[in-house]
């Protein structure tokens, strides 16, 4: 499909998807997220918009889960600068690929600017470019914290049937990863995922989420491979 | 310093229960001691316990020392029945396996299931448990069944005394009782023939006594939690049957709780409800006269003031802000499982109680948003009253109940009592069908004349409540410390003697959560008061309720978001008063791991809470407070070399994986550098599931 006029979106890769590459189970010629973002988001006809300075930007949750109040503040400000800027002054939808930045961008832009998240952008904005070719047979997903937050669970369970026939919803509290907290304090995250392992189906090998950091635990927790939902919309439409 | 006998009792269970759930350090017995109620008792022990035989252990040894034991599961109860002093057993973790029985027409639970775990368990089969308290979403099995807890719905046909099966039961001297196993109740009656024949001539003088057995079949008629369930001593004939059903609202002052059958209820497909506006309460209240015989699931009043809370919502009709000062509303649910008769409910209902008019037209609706808007009007009371109140006051939910003639009546005669103790911001509401009403005022317990007016507040409503209209004053809240002083005053003395010897029967040395239910102090429900002093603006609005815990991540590893609020008030008051440094100091020494770096910060708990506290935003502030100067520098310049630590993040990344294929899994220092952006500076700890370093995004399409 090609790029047409009217199909543009702003895609702010996170601080997090910039600086973790692929996976250590993942084989070598996957992509890593950023680049198999910008593959879908073209593959499904968009033109795509990186924010300038885009190196320099984070949405400030790292900061402010710190207590650093302040930088979080600046950080969220020229963020916020760059993607009105990006957006043309909110004309086109800016996509966030963790559900937690995108979180904390709501709670922290003073403007309306149309930023969605992973699980809308991908639902509402790419599914109805893009032909279901081989679905799967049975995945587990993840909501993080962030998706129940904003209300987006049935949004996410309806995403993940679109790919997969049989889809386990895990049930459970924040995974305890909590960003770098998962290295910092891991009995946070053995914890808090201590019943993970048992939702999981047998036959079930890959499990997809929203958010880059909570999947290191997940995947530390229940033994088999987590990564972003975008893989899994990406191979089923391929 | 423990005493020593419980230096003694805590070495003897360290042999066979984990130390580590053996707490005896300020910050954790204070955390585990506080329950939903405004009463506080800082337990001496706290034992995490995990199964039977570590509470029969438990039980044996506090009984060899002389040592008083409360069990609690979720620590939703509202009238102090507990916390104590002594040695607090929690029984949650560990307690959480269920069973399906006999086709889904009963569930065995036990007491450490959430009681909406309980209905998820039964949903896919239509069904649910009887009890459906407004706090099902956090209060757990053992504390329904051991306060009677009701609800909305259920109403006296469907509580935890009615819809008991079974239960399994562990007693003062460890004696296990399980209803259901042939075997144990075999042994029990002969093991135990002075405790049966006991229970025997209670009952047979009751029967003998024809006066007492009508009241108690009379009081019953409506809720009622204050005292021990007597009923069960009329409406049972065999001594095993009368022992489960007094178990139900013991308040575990009986025996420990094991577990429990229930016998499962249909939960209707097919849901509708409709919010009908009165000119006065006695029109609402004579329309739920009418109703009490026509198909509804459940009658809520809501008064003038409760429909003030919520006039302002996006959703809210205009006219809720212009309806008379004497206006009435009724929430009028109606379910089934089959949608015709569902419509056919709707109409029986209407013509039921055209005789009465009503403000405006009123249609029942099952739209998710009307039905959720209405509902949320009710369920917005406690809310509304807690999050207005002032700072260091506390919110008091009363709970009484009155014979359904009587209720508009004891409306008007309660709003008089708001009004003569100036408590200008109560709210009235209730389950209208069971006469139930509850009222929510905010209460100040940090001087004296404040206690005073509470106090006088008390006596006047037990006058009110018993003399004037023979209601119940607790209706499904339990007795706790709360109503103790005033059982005798509702049951006379002739029932309050048998409460005494049914105590005495299953607990001679009064060491089964002693003071609760039976409390000689005339001034019980005056003492212990729970000090809510300023701490943060985040949470001063926090009630102590308990509903965020189950959305906890951290809640059982170290600290649920209560606790965690609870711990913060504590050292601010340690801090004003400075009136016990070494115990500030105490706390001081362990809130770091437990109240800020095992929180994960994730706002869930701001969910379910009643009155949206976020603790995690604030141990955010928390966390801020205790940066200095140089960590904020440090942030600053991460913050303004983003490009810089990113990129030191994606080659640290590298390298940690080039080194792991070398070295394997194991520690690699190197790690800290890549993550020094993300962790400050803190060495991270390494595991085989770091990704590998990203490569520099490629921008052209």
């Amino acid at each position: 499909m090609s790029a047409t006029p009217d199909l543009k979106v702003v895609y702010f890769p996170s601080c997090i998807n910039r600086s973790m590459g692929k996976n250590s189970f993942q084989n070598s010629d996957d992509l890593q997220l950023t680049a198999l973002t910008h593959q879908l988001l073209v593959r499904a006809g968009f033109t795509i918009i990186y924010p300038e300075n885009m190196y320099t930007h984070c949405c400030g949750m790292p900061f402010s889960s710190k207590g650093f109040a302040e930088a979080n503040h600046a950080q969220s400000e020229a963020l916020e600068k760059d993607l009105l800027k990006a957006s043309e002054n909110g004309k086109y939808p800016i996509l966030y690929d963790m559900s937690p930045c995108f979180y904390h961008s709501k709670e922290e832009f003073s403007k309306t600017l149309k930023i969605v998240d992973p699980i809308e952008f991908m639902l509402d904005y790419v599914m109805p470019q893009l032909t279901i070719k081989n679905k799967k047979d049975t995945v587990a997903v993840f909501p993080v914290c962030s998706v129940k937050k904003i209300g987006k669970m049935d949004q996410l369970l309806a995403l993940s049937n679109l790919c997969a026939d049989k889809v386990t919803l895990i049930d459970s509290n924040c995974c305890g990863f909590a960003g770098d907290r998962g290295f910092l304090v891991p009995e946070l995250n053995e914890y808090g995922l201590r019943e993970l392992k048992q939702q999981i189906p047998a036959n079930c090998k890959e499990g997809f989420s929203t958010s880059r950091t909570c999947e290191i635990g997940l995947e530390k927790m229940s033994g088999i491979d987590f990564k972003s939902i975008f893989y899994l919309i990406e191979e089923v439409t391929r | 310093m423990l005493a020593p006998s419980y230096q003694k009792f805590k070495d003897i269970v360290s042999a066979s229960i984990d130390p580590k759930r053996i707490l005896t350090n300020p910050l954790q017995t204070l955390a585990y001691g506080t329950d939903a109620s405004f009463y506080r008792l800082i337990p001496k022990i706290v034992i995490l316990a995990h199964n039977e035989s570590e509470v029969i252990e438990i039980i044996k040894q506090a009984k060899a020392f002389d040592i008083a034991l409360t069990f609690r599961a979720a620590g939703t109860s509202l009238s102090g029945q507990a916390i104590t002093d002594s040695v607090l057993v929690v029984a949650t973790h560990g307690w959480k396996s269920f069973e399906l029985l006999d086709n889904n027409q009963k569930i065995k639970l036990e007491p450490g299931i959430i009681g909406a775990k309980a209905n998820n368990y039964l949903a896919p089969h239509g069904l649910k448990i009887g009890p459906d308290p407004a706090s099902i979403g956090a209060c757990m099995i053992g504390g329904i069944v051991a306060n009677n807890a009701s609800g909305m719905c259920c109403g006296t046909a469907q509580n935890s005394y009615q819809t008991i099966a079974d239960i399994r039961i562990v007693l003062n001297d460890g004696t296990i009782l399980d209803t259901a196993n042939f075997d144990s109740v075999a042994a029990f009656k002969n093991n135990k023939k002075g405790l049966i024949q006991e229970i025997e001539s209670l009952r047979d003088e009751i029967k003998s006594n024809d006066a007492l057995y009508k009241r108690i079949l009379n009081k019953f008629k409506i809720k009622n939690t204050t005292g021990y369930s007597i009923n069960a001593l009329v409406d049972y004939e065999d001594p095993i049957d009368i022992i489960k059903h007094l178990m139900v609202g013991s308040e575990g002052t009986l025996a420990f709780i094991s577990n429990v059958t229930f016998k499962t209820v249909i939960d209707e497909k097919y849901k509708s409800c409709s919010l009908l506006f009165f000119h006065t309460i006695q029109d609402a209240c004579n329309a739920t006269i009418l109703l009490k015989s026509s198909p509804v699931a459940a009658v809520e009043l809501l008064d003038r003031e409760s429909i003030r809370s919520v006039e302002k919502d996006d959703d809210a009709p205009d006219y809720f802000k212009t309806l008379p000062e004497s206006a009435c509303a009724l929430l009028v649910e109606c379910r089934d499982n089959d949608l015709a008769v569902l419509n056919q409910k709707q109409e029986t209902i209407r013509l039921q109680i055209q005789s009465i008019p009503t403000y405006t037209d009123y249609e029942f609706t099952s739209d998710p948003k009307q039905y959720y808007f209405n509902w949320k009007a009710r369920k917005g009371l406690l809310p509304t009253v807690g999050g207005l109140r002032k700072n260091g006051t506390t919110v008091i939910i009363e709970d009484v109940a009155f014979p359904l003639p009587q209720l508009a009546d004891a409306c008007l005669a309660l709003k008089d009592l708001f009004k003569k103790y100036e408590y200008h911001d109560a709210v009235l509401f209730g389950h209208a069908l069971e006469g139930n009403l509850h009222f929510v005022f905010s209460q100040d317990f940090s001087n004296q004349a404040e206690v005073d007016r509470y106090e006088k507040l008390m006596s006047e409503l037990a006058i009110l409540v018993v003399d004037r209209f023979g209601g119940s004053l607790k209706a499904e809240h339990g007795t706790g410390r709360n109503m103790a002083p005033f059982v005798e005053k509702e049951w006379g003395i002739a029932a309050y003697e048998i409460m005494k010897r049914i105590k005495n029967i299953f607990d001679p040395n009064n060491k089964i959560n002693p003071d609760v239910i039976i409390n000689p102090d005339p001034k019980a429900h005056l003492k212990n008061l729970k000090p809510l002093p300023e701490s943060n603006a985040i949470i001063d609005k926090c009630i102590e309720c308990g509903f965020c815990e189950p959305y906890c991540v951290s809640e059982g590893l170290t600290l649920s978001p209560r606790q965690r609020i609870v711990i913060a008030r504590e050292i601010s008051r340690l801090e004003s008063t400075n009136d016990d440094p070494p115990r500030l100091a105490d706390i001081r020494k362990d809130v770091t791991y437990q109240l800020d770096e095992t929180c994960a910060t994730d706002g869930l708990c701001a969910l379910a809470c009643p009155v949206h506290i976020d603790t995690g935003k604030f141990v955010k502030e928390w966390r801020a407070s205790k940066l200095d100067s140089g960590d904020k520098k440090v942030a600053a310049y991460i913050g303004s070399h983003m490009a810089g630590t990113t990129a030191i993040l994606r080659v640290g990344l590298k390298m940690v994986s080039f080194f792991h294929s070398i070295l394997g899994t194991t520690i690699m220092t190197t790690l800290s550098n890549g993550f020094h952006f993300i962790s400050f500076g803190k060495v991270s700890k390494w595991i085989p599931e770091m990704p590998k370093g990203a490569n520099k995004i490629n921008t052209k399409n």
